[in-house]
């Protein structure tokens, strides 16, 4: 079984490719815009209606590998994922708080901005500590094998 | 001899024209470009100026059809010549077909929205006020009601509290408005999606988008949980067909074979554990969301499970989809389950009791209702006979998932009636397939040079075909606007009641179609006379006054007591017949010459009235008297 990633996880933020990090923020963003005055409830409105509607399923469909082998990358399939996704990541997330009677705007916006993080960060840490091993296996330069 | 170009699973290439390279001259703007850009932004234009002259006080039998100005239907022509033009075009262009299809959407399903201030249904509004009484108690609603369904299978509205939640807004009611076009839209691209499954032409695959969109003339597209449930239901359709697809081998053409089909190249890979995963969560959301949705999951799974080379891909799916569904309905569902087991079974075992509900009324429909009634069911009787006609006449379809999403629903119907619907609620869910099939059987191009006319004859012929469909959809979809939509001043009545009426009061109507009638449901009980015992509704129609007295008698309630009567019940007597069209105004004139009752609101389409003596004898609950229809029977009113 896969160990979890921390150590690879808080060496991160400067290895994500900017998709990904724009991915594993949105939510946070969102939660940020959720504090806004009532002023300025529309630009909350997109930002966290966008949000909802795009950044945990795109970030789920980075899970499933949807260019399978014998596949071409088809985008239509990805945009149609990722609304998809989205809504059952935001449903699934919302029944939790709806039976468990927990429901509040941080609560709520939090967990689906944390899922959506961890779906960016833990595959990109597993991929970075992989990449890194052999790198560290490598004698340095210079230096002869011991 | 040159072979017709075969709209085969293959398909043809539709990027490039077909003569490509022979002869090609200067280009100029041909007749055809002209029209394919032109027609779209005319007709979008003829549309927006045509709803400046509709008058909604003049609907009578037929809905909007009769008030709607001759330029919405020269915009709705015109639209559907540009789009026939266009898929019949040498170069196929993926923006203009889509543009259209959004056009389409635009025109058919935006006007009423545009023309009426408030939300059309009154389920509609029910379902608003579901999503906002979750959010007041932070989850499943105590006291609910006959709305108690809504708590266990919760799905679609705890999202939407996710949403008003996240979004700062204050209630659905404004996105709700416009809930149809938008979930119109957003299905375009999972019916893309399936339809690639089963072949790459593309002019067949635009073809039959148009067509669903043409034909889907049931009304299932509003601010409710089954709209949901069906943009999931088509997406995991989609996912299942898409893993159905043999992978290419290496050196093999770059097209794979459609989803299904059979051939020695055909290999086809199991899931990987992410993307089944997604798929469960899918299926899950659906369990937790809708009633009858995953069932008819379940049941095209089960088809599409009976070939043996598609095992590998679907049964996992369907196993895992009956495992949630047996779950859920043993835990979250059980209360509805097991209080309304043995109407079920009694359903199942007569299969002849499940006629529609406006068969069973106490009055006659509207005589514009018949003619409506008669264009819906001649509209999907076609579009089923000409998908019936396609499986005989293109043998490439016999060969896909099609024959399989075209049956499966078929047996519903004799299993549950759901409220005199599941006819109608099959023809939904075998929609997608049949519009496919129908297009892969009009919409045919290409032909030998010696054939020309019977290109342009068939040309000509796919033109009225798409025309008919819209004709006939305009009669399903607007026909009933009568009853559908609502004034400001009716909504105004049910304001007025929630601001005075004290929690537990009883609020009375005739029928349920009244807007925002279920604010604070579990504040309020609920009395509908059209839901009540025949003996109850016979003596209404007989003696107004004692059949409303009865009923309230019927309920025996502790606190006050309103009647809500308002011009869409009386439209709804009228339009359906489930009660003779004058109850309404009889009851009306009846209620205002009784003691019992005193009006504290009234405009010209709504009154509502207070229950002022609450000792009369008329009232009182008399020990002989039976209680009311169980709860699973009122439930037939509609469905969510």
């Amino acid at each position: 079984m896969t160990r979890l990633p921390v150590r690879a996880l808080t060496r991160l933020p400067a290895a994500l490719p900017p998709a990904e990090a724009v991915l594993a923020v949105s939510g946070w963003v969102a939660l940020a815009a959720t504090t806004l005055p009532p002023a300025l409830l529309p630009l909350r409105a997109v930002v966290a209606a966008s949000f909802l509607l795009l950044c945990p399923g795109a970030a789920a469909l980075r899970l499933t590998h949807p260019a399978r082998a014998g596949h071409r990358r088809d985008p239509l399939e990805a945009a149609v994922l990722t609304v998809a996704f989205s809504i059952a990541i935001d449903t699934a997330v919302a029944e939790v708080f709806f039976f468990t009677r927990s429901i509040s705007t941080a609560r709520a916006v939090g967990a689906v901005a944390l899922i959506t993080s961890l779906m960016v960060l833990v595959p990109a840490a597993v991929r970075h500590r992989r990449r890194a091993a052999p790198a560290a296996d490598r004698p340095a330069e210079g230096r002869p094998p011991t | 001899m040159t072979r017709p170009a075969a709209p085969a699973p293959r398909g043809v290439r539709t990027d490039r024209p077909p003569s490509a390279g022979a002869g090609a001259g200067p280009r100029r703007p041909s007749v055809r470009a002209l029209v394919t850009r032109g027609a779209l932004p005319v007709a979008m234009v003829l549309w927006l100026v045509s709803l400046r002259h509709v008058r909604l006080e003049r609907m009578d039998d037929l809905g909007l059809i009769e008030v709607l100005p001759v330029l919405f239907w020269v915009a709705l022509g015109l639209l559907t010549l540009g789009f026939a033009v266009q898929l019949r075009g040498p170069r196929l262009s993926h923006a203009w077909s889509a543009a259209y299809v959004v056009g389409l959407i635009a025109i058919v399903h935006a006007t009423p929205s545009l023309l009426h201030p408030d939300v059309r249904y009154s389920w509609a509004w029910k379902h608003v006020e579901v999503v906002d009484a979750f959010l007041r108690h932070g989850g499943p609603v105590p006291r609910p009601g006959w709305l108690d369904i809504y708590n266990q299978w919760p799905g679609f509205f705890a999202v939407n509290g996710l949403v008003l939640r996240a979004t700062g807004l204050p209630s659905a009611m404004g996105y709700a408005h416009w809930a149809t076009p938008v979930a119109d839209v957003l299905l375009i691209g999972p019916l893309i999606l399936l339809y690639r499954t089963i072949t790459r032409d593309w002019r067949l695959v635009w073809g039959a988008v148009w067509i669903f969109f043409s034909c889907m003339w049931i009304g299932q597209d509003y601010f409710a949980p089954q709209t949901f449930g069906f943009l999931l239901f088509v997406t995991v359709l989609a996912m299942v067909l898409k893993q159905l697809a043999p992978v290419r081998p290496p050196g093999a053409p770059a097209d794979p074979p459609p989803a299904g089909a059979t051939g020695a190249a055909a290999v086809r890979e199991g899931w990987r554990p992410t993307r089944f995963l997604m798929v469960l969560l899918l299926v899950a959301v659906l369990v937790t969301s809708h009633q009858l949705t995953p069932l008819m999951l379940i049941v095209f799974l089960t088809a599409l499970s009976l070939p043996r080379r598609n095992r590998r891909v679907v049964l996992p799916v369907l196993a895992c989809a009956v495992v949630l569904q047996a779950v859920w309905l043993a835990t979250a569902a059980r209360p509805y389950i097991s209080a309304n087991l043995r109407s079920f079974v009694a359903v199942v075992a007569s299969p002849d009791a499940n006629a529609p509900t406006w068969l069973t009324g106490l009055g006659s429909p509207a005589p514009g209702q018949v003619l409506l009634a008669w264009v819906d069911r001649g509209l999907s009787a076609a579009v089923v006979l000409l998908a019936a006609v396609a499986l005989l006449r293109r043998p490439w379809t016999r060969r896909t998932a099609l024959p399989y999403l075209l049956i499966a629903p078929m047996p519903m119907p004799a299993l549950n009636s759901y409220g005199g619907e599941m006819i109608f609620r099959a023809y939904l869910f075998a929609l997608p397939a049949a519009a496919m099939l129908v297009s892969a059987l009009v919409l045919r191009t290409g032909a030998p040079a010696r054939w020309r006319w019977r290109v342009r004859l068939r040309a000509v012929a796919s033109f009225a075909l798409l025309l008919a469909f819209l004709g006939g959809l305009v009669f399903g979809y607007y026909g009933k606007e009568m009853m559908e939509s609502f004034t400001s001043r009716e909504v105004a009545a049910t304001e007025f009641l929630y601001r005075t009426a004290p929690a537990g009061s009883l609020v009375v109507t005739v029928t349920n179609n009244v807007p925002d009638i279920d604010k604070d449901y579990d504040q309020h009980d609920r009395v509908v006379i059209a839901w009540n015992q025949l003996e109850n509704r016979k003596l209404l129609v007989r003696d107004p006054l004692a059949g409303l007295d009865q009923a309230v008698s019927l309920a025996a309630p502790p606190g006050p007591v309103y009647l809500v009567l308002n011009r869409a019940q009386t439209a709804e007597c009228y339009i359906t017949g489930v009660l003779p069209a004058d109850t309404v105004p009889r009851l009306e004139a009846a209620v205002d010459g009784s003691h019992l009752f005193s009006p504290v609101f009234r405009n010209s389409d709504a009154v509502v009235y207070e229950l002022v003596d609450h000792n009369a004898p008329e009232i009182q609950p008399h020990p002989q008297q039976q209680p009311q229809q169980p709860r699973s029977q009122q439930q037939h009113g509609g469905q969510p």
